[in-house]
């Protein structure tokens, strides 16, 4: 099951949920948890946590239940134990979803989208509404508003006796503390009892227009909206909540050295908005161009009266970054940033190319000015940055940088302004192709269809030319040069259709095509390329170990004769390697077959353990291992092996062990393959 | 004609619906409805300043209890079934309302928490099973939550039954804790309470003067004595008993329970004044004489079956003594000859 589809809580309760006969119907505007907590509080215990679980719900940490509940049962469970409808539960579920192409952690209040940073899980209270009405509303837990926009009142996040945090832990009623308590257990502190300063803003038409915009009701928010005149009209209620807040919070760090943050994300950071700002920005909203613009001319004012007047930063603080705020819609910036070019052009601030320039941008202008040079051409032509060179090189940046530490490289390295380092890439190219026009082992593995070690060996044998050599730590890269490789790859398309011929040997091929290089590496020829032509040698007779004793053979033709001897058509000695690729088995089975005297090591000319060739045919004669069976079948494991080699028929001879590879009979085996086919 | 295994069946059957009343039924019903009645007026009072003080606390009026106390078998959970199937009358269509909440008492409820418990899952509410692993447990908030599932659900009486397995193989503080566990339900205004037990409650009625201050006027559903009027009583109810085992066709012949002194006295003598023994032992013997495919009940099953009921308790063979085997006691025979002087054959 995905965790973050449904498992945030775990089930803990397999028995049947029964609803509660203490139960009550969510309140409009009132939050997943403000309702399970008003249920619950009417019970014979206190703990949340506990009530959740008898819905099968498992958490130490109710308060997110609406962010993380997801799983369809429990919605159905919890929904059951309180006793209402399951689409009344969904309706106060607040999933965080990320929509597609965005970072950007989303959430549902009331139906809005909203950011999920704009939601807390902290319980905060207004004393006056919950005296008005007792339901803990989901208006109060969105972060920007410090304040009750309906009552006024700040909110309370702290008990006034004990000085908690306000918490979700213990139900012990929506208007009382859920720490304070007496000594029978009974609530001791009344929340209602202690009501909060009003916040003294007297504009009501914009404190009107924040409490429709975070209203529960969807018309009552769609209402708001559509008496917002231009530019503002065809935004929805989530743009207009984003603006709002970006408005607000752009007042509230006007002064913020790192402006280019454009959203808050601490909890000071959202306890530094007041409602005042908060007012403002609808104020903005409702007064349309003209009060964006008195909105810009005041930061401006503001800004602009500490020193510098270039820059966004300098001329606006934060409100100059709203223009390229990311998260606003793509109307709202260009109408932010065309008011705040307007400012700038009031003020006879230099703009290019429609946008605003930076002081450096400004500085770099005037330098350009006096030495004629285009300023916004950071890097010369013709260099590019150190990553992208290092890409196009199919090298890591690290590797590159260091072999740009050599002093011959100097020449082609320039320190760009705005501390940018170009890389002549062409330059290196034409001056050193050997070392810049390289490839990897991987690419070689993958051209000559070799092992990739098998590229360090091939320019051992003097086949392929080393380019790059850096060492790292306890690694040691290499590349190699492209050139060889390609003229590598040339000459055996020439042997290969010099050797077309049947008649024609592969020697005399190659002296057909002046075969370049030496002798050990025509037994790298012999062994990578063209493993077949060995005669009377299969692929699987060779190992890789074999191929490097072979490589370090200086005289291969003499060499040939007697490895005919030992390999040949008269050969009869096989290594462990080449019976587990002839089998196709496993080293465990391999060891298996030996420990039961299937296969027995014969005396061999060399030292290494051999077998017969006539045995190990003899086996394959008789009987099948389940890996042949499962790589012809398409079995998964033994246990799959033995089932559906049952169904087709065949009757395993016998097993190794307990959960081990199984033995058939090649009879068997062939007829079944044949009536597949 | 031997018996087949279907008319075994419906005999057993038709002896288990046999509904006889106890003669004190009428009396027990009158004094729920009194204690019903008095108990709604103070609830509603309660209510009324619950609802003023909008949650801060108050002080309540106190509820009653009354103890319903009778020996085992003395009819006294068939009486108490039926004063619940009274208020679920009164109740009327609605199903959700449980005017008079019956509670078994288990062994096992030594603690307010406990007995919270046991309540709670009697209203088959799924918190019950919370209350007892509740780390934060605090007896008040449940007696809260158990007197608004009681307002929702009508409730104005509780029973308990088995009352005296609130003190069984508990310690000497027993009595109290579970006199001042009850005592703090009728203090918050939960319900009034009935104890139905034996006479081994009787230490939980005494042990708080201030629940004694609440108490009513109990009901005793006691053995009947050897006094005439109770011998009347008691026999009337055997005669009854009998005649619709008969009527019912569980047997097909009349075993003659109250045919002459000597069987009235060893009817008595057997039961020892308790109806509930006479039916369990009748139901034994019952068993006994279809299991040997018999139709009909003699005096030789009764003898069986009540030696085997007896069997059962050590302490209760030592005590009682054998009616079948020694013949009634000259008490007993002494207490029904009153019976029959003025008319031969039965009893009156």
């Amino acid at each position: 099951m995905n965790r973050l589809e449904t498992d945030w809580f775990k089930l803990v309760a397999d028995e049947d949920v029964r609803p509660l006969i203490l139960t009550a119907q969510p309140a409009p505007g009132e939050n997943l948890i403000g309702f399970v907590s008003r249920v619950m509080e009417k019970q014979a215990f206190s703990s949340l946590a506990a009530g959740l679980s008898l819905a099968g719900i498992g958490c130490t940490k109710p308060s997110n239940i609406a962010s993380l509940l997801r799983n369809a049962d429990q919605i159905q469970n919890l929904a059951t134990l309180l006793d209402c409808p399951v689409s009344q539960i969904q309706q106060l579920l607040e999933p965080v979803v990320t929509t597609e192409g965005s970072r950007t952690r989303m959430t549902h209040y009331c139906g809005m989208a909203i950011q999920s940073r704009y939601r807390t899980f902290e319980r905060r209270v207004s004393p006056r509404g919950l005296a008005a009405d007792r339901v803990h509303l989901a208006r109060w837990s969105l972060r920007p508003f410090n304040f009750d926009p309906v009552t006024r009142e700040r909110l309370l996040t702290t008990c006034p006796v004990c000085k908690l945090p306000l918490g979700w832990r213990r139900s012990l009623g929506i208007t009382k503390c859920d720490k304070c308590r007496h000594p029978d257990g009974t609530p001791a502190t009344d929340l209602r009892d202690f009501p909060q300063a009003t916040i003294g803003c007297d504009d009501d038409e914009a404190m009107q227009f924040l409490s429709d915009i975070v209203h529960h009701d969807p018309a009552a928010r769609q209402t708001a909206v559509s008496n917002l005149r231009t530019p503002w009209i065809d935004l929805t209620p989530s743009e207009v909540f984003e603006t709002l807040v970006a408005l607000a919070w752009a007042k509230a760090s006007l002064h913020d050295p790192n402006p280019q943050s454009c959203r808050p994300t601490k909890d000071h950071h959202f306890l530094s908005i007041e409602p005042d700002q908060l007012a403002e920005a609808s104020r903005v909203m409702l007064g349309g161009e003209t009060g964006l613009q008195e909105y810009v001319a005041d930061a401006f004012a503001k800004i602009s009266m500490e020193g510098g007047t270039i820059g966004a930063k300098a001329s606006f603080g934060r409100v100059g970054y709203l223009g390229s705020d990311k998260y606003l819609g793509l109307s709202v910036r260009e109408t932010i940033e065309a008011a705040l070019l307007a400012t700038r052009a009031e003020h006879g601030i230099p703009v290019r190319g429609g946008r605003a320039m930076t002081s450096r941008a400004v500085a770099a202008s005037h330098e350009g000015e006096r030495t004629g040079v285009d300023p916004s051409n950071v890097l010369a032509p013709g260099y590019m940055r150190v990553g992208l060179a290092a890409h196009s090189f199919g090298l890591s940046e690290e590797i590159f940088n260091d072999i740009l530490q050599q002093p011959r490289m100097a020449a082609f390295i320039q320190n760009g302004r705005t501390r940018k380092i170009g890389v002549d890439r062409q330059g290196l190219i034409e001056t050193f192709p050997e070392t810049f026009d390289s490839v990897g082992p991987a690419e070689i593995a993958s051209i000559l269809k070799i092992p990739a070690s098998g590229a360090q060996t091939l320019s051992r044998a003097g086949i392929l030319l080393e380019s790059i050599t850096v060492k790292r730590g306890t690694q040691t890269h290499r590349r190699y040069s492209r050139r060889s490789l390609t003229e590598f790859v040339g000459t055996l398309a020439k042997l290969s259709s010099a050797s077309g011929n049947s008649d024609t040997t592969l020697r005399q091929a190659m002296t057909a095509v002046r075969w370049p290089y030496g002798n050990s590496a025509i037994a790298l020829v012999y062994i990578f390329l063209f493993p077949s032509n060995l005669t009377g040698l299969g692929s699987h007779h060779l190992d890789w170990r074999d191929a490097i004793c072979l490589a370090e053979v200086d005289h291969f033709k003499n060499e040939l004769p007697r490895l005919a001897e030992r390999f040949g058509a008269g050969g009869v000695y096989i290594t462990k390697s080449g019976v587990m690729n002839r089998l196709r088995c496993s080293n465990a089975t391999f060891g298996s077959l030996v420990h039961c005297n299937l296969l027995r090591p014969a005396k061999s000319p060399l030292k290494h353990q051999r077998f017969l060739v006539s045995d190990v045919e003899a086996f394959c004669r008789k009987y099948v291992l389940s890996e042949e069976a499962a790589s012809t079948f398409g079995f998964k494991g033994p246990k799959q092996a033995f089932f559906m080699a049952s169904r087709l028929g065949m009757r395993p001879k016998f097993a190794w062990g307990s959960n081990m590879p199984l033995v058939f009979d090649r009879t068997d085996f062939e007829r079944v393959r044949s009536a597949l086919k | 004609m031997p018996l087949d295994q279907d008319e075994i069946d419906r005999r057993i059957s038709a002896f288990d619906d046999i509904e006889i009343p106890h003669p004190r039924l009428s009396e027990l019903k009158a004094a729920v409805n009194s204690l019903a009645g008095d108990t709604i007026r103070r609830i509603a009072r309660n209510d009324a300043k619950l609802a003023k003080a909008d949650g801060r606390p108050v002080k309540l009026d106190e509820l009653w209890f009354m103890p319903l106390v009778g020996p085992s078998g003395s009819g006294k959970s068939f009486s108490i079934q039926k004063v619940v199937e009274a208020g679920y009358k009164a109740a009327g269509g609605d199903t959700t309302r449980i005017p008079v909440l019956p509670v078994t008492l288990r062994a096992s409820t030594k603690s307010p928490r406990q007995l919270q418990h046991q309540i709670l899952e009697a209203y088959g509410d799924p918190s019950a099973q919370l209350v007892l692993r509740e780390r934060d447990f605090s007896e008040a908030l449940a007696n809260k939550a158990i007197r608004d599932i009681a307002r929702v659900r009508g409730t104005t009486i509780i029973i308990l039954d088995e009352a005296h397995n609130l003190l069984t193989n508990a310690g000497h503080h027993a009595p109290l804790v579970m006199a001042k566990a009850i005592k703090s339900l009728l203090n918050d205004g939960l319900f009034s309470v009935v104890l139905a037990g034996t006479d081994k409650m009787v230490p939980l009625l005494t042990a708080d003067s201030e629940l004694r201050s609440r108490q009513r006027l109990p009901i005793q559903f006691s053995r009947h004595g050897l006094t005439t009027d109770d011998c009347r009583y008691f026999m009337d109810f055997v005669t009854h008993f009998e005649r619709q085992m008969k009527e019912s066709c569980v047997i097909d012949d009349y075993i003659g329970l109250t045919n002459g002194i000597e069987s009235c006295a060893t009817t008595y003598d057997m039961a020892d004044g308790v109806f509930g023994i006479v039916v369990r032992i009748i139901r034994l013997a019952l068993e006994r004489s279809l299991g040997n495919a018999k139709p009909s009940i003699t005096w030789q099953d009764i003898a069986l079956a009540y030696r085997s009921w007896v069997s059962v308790s050590e302490v209760e063979t030592k005590k009682r003594r054998d009616p079948f085997a020694k013949g009634p006691s000259t008490d007993s025979v002494a207490a029904m000859a009153p019976l029959f002087e003025k008319k031969d054959g039965r009893a009156a």
